[in-house]
């Protein structure tokens, strides 16, 4: 059992000292921040809790059990994965390591980082009872017991998740990343409800509000902005120990996810197993030394020409055409952003083009954004790509890395949103109000991803905001995020054009933070 | 041509310092950088390589600052790292073709410069599988090749033959000293028989510091009338270990042979013995110190 926390407390480590984890700290400590401000209300139809500790708390409960349902996955999930690519796996397959005991182990660490977060909104939720309650003074009990009933189960279901998404070999990396999204976005409406306990507060809230004498109050709601018009009502907390039993059931559902995890994780021992991060030649063993080379010029003597013939014969043209060489790269680029994905995704952006020419144009708007997310997993590696690979040193001592390399990679990518969105673009043709809306996304998106990608923000920030874009934008008409213009609101408030506008700035940034990187 | 480093100074953060003042004038020829694990060899060469800066001094190719105009050197520089990756994807050729690329060589004459290349680090029958399939020497190959897809003036590849099996060792120290005729070549290792018989100069480095940088058959010289040879039983060494004049032991049958750098006979059976440069490295790791040059003129 003791090797099994020493996995534990070495991803720990690993993980602590992680940019991300320093960065999801800090986001956790925002978020917190954003509740003792009041940027978050809970409100029950026309009502709210006036501001005590058990008001605070559950809100605070809310907020992050909605927090840790999306973010918290990314944040924790991967770690098999790295394991996988830094070859470390493979080192612990040859040990003693049973697969229950790894699997477990990857879960706790993942739920000792969830709970981490958990305990800094607590703090947070404690501070805002302090300084802002409209009932002065802190009640511990009421103010942590819906953090521990609400937020504790869905950090474990999530932590259970993530093992799960990382064990299953469908669902490792970037198509996990977008599965998770789409399920997210997918089940929240239904399910959400119940796991996030959303359901349950609003039952005792509602029943709170019947008592003292009010009616109807109407749905439970979490949002941003004004409240001050809402009537106040005195909640003293539900009864946290019916809604725990109520929400065991999610405990039984992590244990299954987690028995699943272990049912399908190979221990390393897939035929892809080879580490595929940059290779480490120091963990190698150097082959003996083998017998003296067949003729060695003496030391300090100059080759002689004749040995020159025979091999590198070819004379070597330093300097090809500028434009030639760009080409080139261009073509390299493209490559690499469409080079090894599955025959289903070839298959999948052929259907998109063909489907678009096919499609009434009012379709054919709703499918544009769809086809965009398609690529989203090479776009959102690019920027980083060479450094994830280890190819950075091999670019980095080429003439001009960031002038030549950038604009190439920025330009593939430009380029698969146009030939991804071709059949939209033919259909567009024939409605030039249309391409405004066509031009911006196909600029905009694959600039984001690799403003993103050069800054090192690591390829699932893109994948998420992505999807939640697509999701919000062109799905449910939220119109600022509607970047194509696919419904008629967006494209008449003009909001391509702010996209397009903002590519030039993006781009700037861009090289800037190429420029940095490649100087150090 | 001509390489010229200038009190070099490299401190990472944290305080670690890697590079002491090195100062260093590299010809034509292939330079062995020696020294053991963390020594700052390959500190030094990405900074030569341009991919790490220096925190002082300076580096001239040819009169010109690196530090300034980097791209003076990259045109003409081929550089193999100690750690690197490759797209696992692609194929040798898509690779090569891409880095190519971004060296600034397409067309005609990069297809043909590729495929000579892969000819000559005998990867032809697996060009057009993607790398990601390739044994670590294999990859290591590929390595090689792209550092010379530019015909480069200054090659410098850290720790090549690692992973190599013993018969590419040999082509790759062929391949060396074949090159080496009118450009620099920099090469690091921390195994003797790797540079032995292709270095012009040894370049040895510990703790940062540059101690010596002279030609091989000098540095050997040096430690003429130095080295003995002397048979203990097993289990009898320990004073001898102790002494820390010890650079190698051998076990046989009749005992154990101790290989001693000392400047007097370690005891009265000791038999003097040819010096190498494996006993100059293993001197000079163990002291951390530039062997005294006046012992070279006394022999
Ligand atoms: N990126 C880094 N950040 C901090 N310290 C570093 C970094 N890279 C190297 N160092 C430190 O600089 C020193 C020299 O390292 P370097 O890699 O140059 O040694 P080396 O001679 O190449 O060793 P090896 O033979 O093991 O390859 C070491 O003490 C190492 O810990
Ligand atoms: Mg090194």
């Amino acid at each position: 059992m003791t090797g099994h926390y020493q996995i534990v407390l070495a991803d720990l480590r690993e993980r602590t000292r992680r940019f991300g984890f320093l960065a999801t700290i800090g986001l956790a400590a925002l978020l917190g921040y954003q509740i003792v401000a009041g940027v978050f209300h809970l409100r029950l139809g026309a009502y709210r809790g006036v501001l005590n500790s058990a008001w605070i708390g559950t809100l605070t409960a809310l907020t992050l059990g909605f927090f840790l349902s999306l973010v918290g996955f990314f944040l924790v999930r991967g770690s098999v994965e790295r394991d996988r690519s830094t070859g470390v796996g493979q080192v612990l397959a040859s040990t003693r390591m049973s697969r229950i005991g790894y699997v477990v182990a990857r879960f706790a660490a993942n739920l000792i980082v969830l709970l981490t977060v958990v305990a800094v909104l607590a703090v947070a939720a404690a501070v805002m009872a302090l300084l802002h309650a409209e009932v002065p003074g802190l009640d511990l009990g009421p103010l942590l017991a819906p953090l521990v009933v609400i937020a504790v189960p869905v950090a474990i279901v999530v932590a259970a998740v993530a093992v799960f998404f990382d064990c299953v070999p469908a669902l490792r990396g970037s198509t996990g990343n977008v599965v998770y999204c789409a399920l997210w976005l997918i089940t929240l409406p239904f399910a959400g409800g119940g796991l996030l306990g959303f359901t349950a507060v609003e039952g005792a809230a509602s029943a709170t509000l019947r008592s003292g004498g009010f009616d109807a109050p109407g749905g439970i709601v979490l949002g941003v902005g004004e409240h001050d018009e809402l009537t106040t009502f005195l909640w003293a907390g539900a009864d946290w120990g019916t809604i725990a039993v109520g929400r065991l059931y999610l405990i039984v559902v992590a244990t299954l996810l987690v028995a699943a995890a272990i049912v399908a994780f190979d221990r390393f021992a897939s035929a892809d197993a080879r580490p595929t991060a940059r290779l480490k030649r120091r963990r190698r063993t150097a082959a003996p030394a083998p017998p003296s080379p067949p003729a060695p010029p003496a030391p300090g003597s100059v080759a002689s020409d004749e040995h020159r013939s025979g091999f590198l014969t070819e004379p070597v043209v330093r300097s090809s055409h500028p434009v030639a060489c760009f080409a080139a790269l261009v073509a390299g680029e493209f490559r690499l952003l469409i080079a090894g994905r599955s025959v289903f995704w070839y298959a999948g952006a052929a259907t998109l083009v063909i489907a678009a020419l096919v499609l009434p144009i009012d379709a054919v708007r709703i499918l544009l954004p769809i086809a965009w997310i398609w690529p989203v997993v090479p776009w959102s590696e690019s920027g980083g790509r060479a450094r994830r690979h280890g190819v950075d040193a091999l670019l980095g001592a080429a003439p001009s890395p960031v002038l030549r390399q950038l604009p190439a990679a920025w330009l593939s990518g430009v380029l698969l949103a146009l030939a991804i969105g071709s059949g939209a673009l033919v259909r567009f043709l024939a409605y030039p109000e249309l391409l405004v809306g066509f031009a911006a996304g196909a600029l905009f998106i694959p600039t984001l991803a690799i403003a993103l990608g050069t800054a090192g923000a690591g390829e699932r920030v893109f994948q998420v905001l992505a999807m939640v874009a697509w999701y919000l934008g062109p799905l449910n008409g939220v119109a600022p995020l509607d970047i194509t213009g696919a419904n008629y609101a967006a494209l008449a408030a003009g909001v391509p054009i702010g996209y397009l506008a903002a590519v030039p700035v993006l781009l700037v940034a861009t090289v800037a933070s190429a420029t940095a990187r490649v100087t150090r | 041509m001509e390489l010229q480093i200038l009190e070099l100074g490299k401190v990472y953060r944290r305080g670690v310092v890697a590079l002491r003042e090195i100062t260093l004038r590299a010809e034509p020829g292939v330079i062995g950088l020696l020294g053991p694990n963390g020594a700052g060899k390959s500190t030094l060469m990405r900074i030569l390589a341009t991919v790490a800066r220096p925190t002082s001094g300076s580096v001239l190719w040819n009169g010109t600052d690196i530090g300034k105009r980097p791209d003076a050197l990259r045109r003409e520089l081929g550089y193999l790292p100690q750690d690197f990756g490759v797209y696992p994807n692609l194929n040798a050729v898509e690779f090569l073709r891409y880095l190519a690329a971004a060296k600034g060589l397409t067309g005609r004459p990069a297809r043909r410069r590729i495929d000579e290349l892969l000819e000559y680090v005998n990867l032809t029958d697996a060009a057009h599988r993607p790398i990601g399939g390739y044994s670590g020497g294999m990859r290591q190959r590929v390595g090689i090749a792209q550092a010379l897809l530019n015909d480069p003036q200054l090659l410098i590849v850290d720790e090549p033959t690692v992973g190599l099996d013993p018969a590419e060792r040999a082509r790759f120290r062929d391949m060396i000293s074949h090159l080496a005729g009118e450009r620099i070549v920099i090469l690091s290792t921390h195994i003797v028989s790797d540079v032995e018989a292709v270095a012009t100069s040894i370049a040895m480095v510990a703790g940062g510091r540059l101690l010596r940088h002279a030609r091989p058959a000098d540095l050997v010289g040096e430690l003429s009338g130095r080295v003995w040879t002397t048979l203990h039983r097993a289990g009898d060494t320990a004073d001898l270990e102790r002494s820390g004049l010890v650079v190698r032991m051998v076990r046989r049958p009749d005992g154990v042979e101790c290989r001693v750098v000392s400047d007097r006979a370690p005891d009265p059976s000791a038999e003097p013995a040819e010096p190498t440069l494996e006993d100059v490295y293993m001197a000079l790791a163990r002291d951390g110190q530039p062997v005294e040059p006046r012992i070279a003129e006394r022999a």
